[in-house]
């Protein structure tokens, strides 16, 4: 008796061990069980709840239409990692992720449930904090160029014209086509991405339109194109310079008169299909190299966007490198929160010629190198501070010249400045502004070079 | 398919779902009181109240304190809501002696007195007379029993 009462309390301390929340039902749905986690996470007291039915204790819709140990018994399987919503005593409701398994008796009768779920409130939390940084739909930059392409989507979220996003490798091509899809009204229509580079020119038709069996040696089966399953909504044709001249007249009909046929098929089908097209190449220069259309480009181009290269757009460095800081720290778990003044100093000198892809992967690189909660300058990797080095010395030329018509905020921060040896993490916090703030201002009172 | 599933469907109130489930368990020959209790509750909910009916007599034979003894919160009971339910819609044209039939059988649930009297206004439900007034024998006798107690 007494090895089954220490066995029952070694269980106990297991299940209280766990940092996931655990309950156990019998098969009326009573509550038999309620670990340490899952009371924490409810605000719930155990023995105040044991014996009553787990609806009354959860109280959510949920309990009625999307009972996990339900699904467990109908489909005879455990069921994982469902993302669920349970209700804490206070009546906030919490986000939670769920296993769910049912427990049979030797005779396999199920006699009761159990179920386990993690509390993913803190990650939803994180979650929320990234969306409501990234400033438009996922493009993060304040710079009047950004304002600007964040001011004409919005404006033409109705139409369905064709649209030509143009800007160097690593700008933000795709985000942009993105952002276009999910404020136009066909958003809730299939969204469809080619990169047209990625395949050889006689399998782009087949990719494009589709084919039919027999059509070419590998074709054993009929197969249905990129434009017909992107019937009613967008196409994002990246990389469309690469696309082949041939295919370049196939595009301009499918955009003049929305029909085309399948590979070795003589059926015209007809879709009404919204194309985006993008491209890291100057188009006029293809043009007039004889590679790309005129005709497609100007059916192309009834909207044409510029996306600007980073080295451009400066001031959007500090929000994109916080915003990188942030993602990886969900992604890895390091603790890492800023970089420090030196290392922000060499990424904004930076010329950036992979653009927000490149300063992605530098901080990534940091990440990976980086021990404490702090990005130093060391920690960058080797292109990034030779270049901005060797070419920049950020703080003594601008130190001590002076400025033609100072005003007085000018004439505060840089006294403060000088106060706190050109720290700018403590100017800040002694002039009661954000460090991005100050750097702004700063470059404004020309504190800084830029 | 198994007794715990149809729990499930019951308490979820999926009436239409648990019957199949309870019946085969019956069928299967599972003797549990609680399953008939929740089966007499699925018949009347689906308006199958012949079969609650012969089920509800059986189990008032054996012993009507399998059913009085009820609890509406810590049984899980949806009776309240049903007798309501049952209730405005006869207010306006009143009860019929089917009618007064199921609502004599979920009030047993919970109230004897209100059980009996409407039992009564079933007996006008002339191939159940002699079934039902053998229900409300044994429910007078029992009432007499409780005020004695």
């Amino acid at each position: 008796m007494s090895t089954r009462i220490q066995n029952g309390k070694f269980t106990d301390v297991i299940l209280d061990s766990l940092g996931e929340g655990l309950f156990t039902v019998d098969k009326d749905f009573r509550i038999q069980t309620l670990n340490r986690a899952a009371e924490k996470i409810l605000g719930l007291n155990r023995e105040k709840i044991i014996g009553d039915f787990c609806k009354n204790i959860f109280r959510t819709p949920r309990c009625y239409d999307e009972c996990p140990i339900q699904k467990a018994l109908e489909k005879g399987t455990n069921v994982f990692d469902i993302e669920s919503e349970m209700s804490h005593h206070s009546g906030r409701k919490i986000k939670v992720k769920l296993n769910s398994a049912v427990l049979k008796d030797e005779h396999q009768e199920p006699i009761g449930g159990v179920i386990i779920f993690r509390d993913m409130s803190h990650l939803e939390e994180i979650h929320k904090n990234l969306i409501s940084r990234t400033n438009f739909y996922g493009i993060i930059g304040t710079h009047k160029s950004m304002q600007e392409i964040y001011n004409l989507i919005e404006e033409v979220a109705d139409s369905d014209s064709s649209v030509l996003i143009q800007g160097e490798s690593g700008t933000g091509k795709e985000l942009v086509a993105n952002a276009i899809q999910k404020t136009s009204k066909r958003r809730d229509k299939p969204f469809v991405k080619v990169n047209c580079s990625v395949f050889p020119p006689d399998l782009l038709a087949s990719e494009l339109f589709g084919h039919v069996k027999g059509a070419f040696t590998d074709a054993v089966k009929d197969r249905i194109g990129r434009f017909e399953l992107a019937d009613g909504g967008t196409i994002f044709l990246d990389e469309i310079a690469e696309m082949p001249l041939q295919m370049q007249v196939q595009l301009l009909r499918v955009l003049q008169e929305g029909t085309f046929e399948r590979v070795g098929e003589s059926i015209t089908r007809k879709v009404d299909v919204r194309i985006i097209a993008a491209t890291n190449k100057d188009v006029r220069k293809e043009m007039l190299a004889g590679r790309f259309r005129e005709d497609l480009f100007y059916r192309l181009n009834v909207i044409p966007i510029y996306v600007p290269p980073l080295r451009e757009r400066k001031c959007d460095i500090p929000h994109l490198v916080r915003y990188f800081i942030q993602k990886f720290s969900l992604l890895t778990g390091k603790k890492i929160k800023e970089i420090d003044d030196e290392a922000m100093d060499l990424l904004i000198n930076y010329s950036w010629p992979g653009n927000v892809r490149e300063l992605e992967n530098t901080i990534e690189y940091a990440f990976a190198r980086t021990k404490g909660s702090i990005i130093h300058a060391s920690k960058l990797p080797p292109n990034v501070r030779l270049q901005t080095e060797c070419c920049f010395e950020p703080k003594k030329i601008q130190k001590d010249k002076p400025l033609p018509v100072e005003s007085s905020e000018a004439k505060l921060i840089r006294q403060t400045l000088e106060r706190v040896k050109w720290n700018r993490s403590k100017a800040a916090e002694i002039l009661g502004m954000g460090r991005t703030t100050l750097w702004r201002k700063m470059r404004a009172y020309g504190l800084i070079e830029e | 398919m198994s007794e715990m599933l149809a729990n499930r469907y019951f308490i979820a109130r999926k009436f239409d779902l648990a019957l199949p489930v309870f019946e085969k368990e019956l069928a299967k020959g599972n003797t549990n009181v609680a399953i008939k209790k929740k089966l007499i509750i699925c018949y009347g909910a689906l308006g199958q109240i012949e079969k609650a009916f012969e089920l509800f007599f059986e189990l008032v034979k054996k012993d009507p304190f399998l059913i009085i003894n009820t609890d509406p919160y810590w049984d899980d009971c949806p009776c309240p809501e049903m007798i309501k339910q049952w209730e405005n819609s006869t207010k306006q044209v009143g009860v019929s002696p089917r009618e007064a039939l199921i609502l004599g059988i979920l009030y047993l649930y919970c109230d004897l007195d209100k059980s009996i009297e409407y039992l009564e206004k079933a007996l006008d439900y002339d191939e159940y007379f002699l079934k039902i007034n053998s229900v409300l024998r044994i429910l007078r006798n029992t009432k007499s029993k409780v005020r004695v107690k």
